[in-house]
């Protein structure tokens, strides 16, 4: 008999990101799966990622409360509500886009100034 | 601590010379780089090219570490300056905003681990910045694994209105319609009495936004209730 974990792999998704600035990478902390009228929320540590995902949000454009009751419109909306500095959810993807697909830390990556494209041409 | 050690750090974070640039390949809307200063200090960094509406944005968040000091509530906020870097994005010079990163934070923490007093100070804090974007997110428990951590308010790149309406947090949800408390009172009226950092709160935002946020201290402190309408 398969596990629950094992019937959600590969079915759309949200990835909830926590961001090590100091440590130098990104984790995801919980994966947020609609099923029906109902979210499911896979961490490896529900105690602490459970109450912080399943909360009623704000929406800060129209003022509208979003709660975990709505089931697919929340994961759907979860990239607005949760979207931080230290913490943000992506948009609900496909395991194929997943830009987590193939491991769920990844590290910071040194970035080079980008020249101006005027000025090279000159 | 001391006003003079702060502004040293406020000139430390404007001056110190940029070691490294590093960014995450997921992000937000809004990019933020991680910038290591001369001396090993690690700071968040919001180019106003990365955003739309992002030279407000950033001085938002500059303008939330002005007012948290000028309150007298420093650990509130991360100190944060606006200076000039060549942006990793566009190569242009552009102004961006610099804090300080937290360390060891557990993002959005529930709120019953936070003390009554803390709570208290974020309610009014965001009352006066007229947060639009505190609903449910954007705070952090530092140290992340105490069962007593402190509250730390994060991104004010939704705040700071030129209208008086009621902020979207949490916190003053929690509180709203309550009388003040004795310290929280005091804060306030120091803050109103002595105009504190209201020039460098003009200097940062558009001058309604800034006598806005006095106007919101006023009503709060002459009515002695968390309420703004």
């Amino acid at each position: 008999m398969s596990t629950r974990r094992e019937t959600l792999r590969g079915m759309p998704h949200v990835d909830v990101v926590k961001n090590e600035w100091l440590a130098g990478f990104q984790h995801v902390v919980a994966r947020v799966f609609p099923e029906g009228d109902e979210v499911h929320v896979d961490t490896e540590d529900p105690d602490r990622w459970e109450p912080i995902i399943l909360r009623s949000f704000v929406a800060r454009d129209s003022g509208e409360e979003i709660k975990p009751d709505q089931g697919a419109e929340f994961v759907v909306r979860l990239h607005e509500l949760i979207r931080g500095d230290y913490l943000f959810a992506t948009e609900l993807h496909d395991e194929a886009a997943c830009p987590f697909h193939e491991r769920l830390v990844v590290p910071i990556e040194h970035v080079e100034p980008q020249h101006v494209a005027a000025g090279a041409l000159r | 601590m001391p006003e003079a050690e702060l502004d040293e750090l406020e000139r430390y974070l404007a001056n110190a010379e940029i070691l490294d640039v590093a960014a995450f390949s997921q992000t937000t809307a809004h990019h933020s780089y991680r910038l290591i200063l001369e001396g090993g200090v690690a700071v968040l960094a919001k180019p106003a090219d990365t955003a739309p509406e992002g030279v407000i944005m950033c001085r938002r968040e500059a303008a939330a570490w002005v007012l948290a000091r000028a309150l007298g509530w420093p650990d509130l906020v991360s100190t944060t300056v606006m200076r000039v870097i060549t942006s990793p994005s566009s190569g242009e010079e552009v102004e961006t905003s610099v804090q300080v990163i937290w360390p060891d934070y557990l993002p959005d923490a529930e709120v019953a681990l936070f003390s009554d007093a803390d709570i208290w100070r974020a309610a009014v804090f965001d009352a006066i910045v007229g947060h639009a974007d505190r609903g449910g997110h954007n705070w952090l428990a530092v140290p992340g694994s105490s069962r007593s951590p402190h509250l730390k308010l994060v991104d004010h790149g939704y705040a700071f209105p030129e209208a008086t309406s009621p902020p979207s947090s949490t916190f003053y949800e929690l509180r709203r319609g309550q009388e003040l408390p004795d310290a929280v009172s005091d804060s306030l009226g120091d803050f109103v009495a002595r105009r504190s950092g209201l020039e460098h709160l003009h200097e940062l935002l558009p001058s309604a936004a800034a006598d806005a946020v006095f106007e919101r201290a006023e009503t709060l402190l002459s009515s002695s209730v968390l309420e703004i309408s």
